[in-house]
C-alpha cells in the first residue's frame, strides 16, 4: 500500500514514522515502529526507488 | 453545472491538502479523523466476530481504497498519541507521556482502550523477545 502512494504523501508518513521511532521510549513499542521501518524499506528496495 | 466539474476537482484536492497538510503543525490530520480512526482501531479489536467483520469491510472500503495516505498517516500519528494498551501493556502502566498527548483533544477516545481486555499477543513473541 505505502509504496503506490504518491511520493509527497509517501515522504511525509516515511518522515512521522522515523520521528516516532526517534522519540518512541518504550521497547516494545519501538520494536513495532522498526518493523513497519523494515517493511517501508523493502518495498523501496523491491521497487528499487528512494 | 458544467462548472461543478471544474470545480470539484480543485476542491477534491483542496481538501486533500487540508487533509494532509505540508505545514508543521502537531497533527496533519484533523481532529475528527483521528475520532473516526480511533473508532476504528477499537473495532478491530473486539471480541464479537460480527463487529470486528464490520470494522475491517469498513477498513476495505474507507480507508484502504479510497483514502491510503490518510490510513497511514492517521496510523502513523496515533502511535505518538495512542496509549492503547493492547499493543504494548506496561505503556499504560509506566507512567511515561510523550509531549504531543496533552496536545490531542481526542485522546480521550483512545484512553478507553485501556478497558479491553488484552488479546493474545502469541504473534508478537518474537518482536517482543527482541533485545535492543
Amino acid at each position: 500500500m505505502f509504496i503506490s502512494l504518491n511520493k509527497e504523501h509517501a515522504v511525509l508518513i516515511r518522515t512521522k514514522l522515523l520521528e516516532n521511532l526517534l522519540q518512541e521510549v518504550d521497547r516494545t513499542v519501538r520494536n513495532k515502529i522498526s518493523d513497519a521501518v523494515a517493511e517501508i524499506g523493502r518495498q523501496y528496495s523491491d521497487n528499487s526507488s528512494s | 453545472m458544467r462548472g461543478c466539474h471544474r470545480v470539484f476537482p480543485f476542491l477534491r484536492s483542496r481538501v486533500l491538502a487540508v487533509g494532509l497538510g505540508t505545514w508543521p503543525t502537531m497533527s496533519m490530520l484533523a481532529p475528527d479523523v483521528h475520532a473516526e480512526l480511533g473508532q476504528l482501531l477499537l473495532a478491530l479489536q473486539a471480541k464479537d466476530n460480527t463487529v470486528r467483520s464490520q470494522a475491517e469491510e469498513h477498513l476495505q472500503n474507507n480507508w484502504t481504497n479510497t483514502r491510503p495516505e490518510v490510513l497511514l498517516m492517521g496510523l502513523a500519528e496515533q502511535i505518538a498519541a495512542s496509549k492503547d494498551s493492547s499493543v504494548c501493556p506496561q505503556r499504560s502502566m509506566s507512567g511515561h507521556h510523550n509531549s504531543a498527548d496533552t496536545d490531542y483533544p481526542w485522546k480521550d477516545t483512545f484512553l478507553r482502550s485501556r478497558d479491553f481486555p488484552p488479546y493474545s499477543h502469541e504473534d508478537e513473541k518474537d518482536t517482543n523477545s527482541r533485545e535492543h
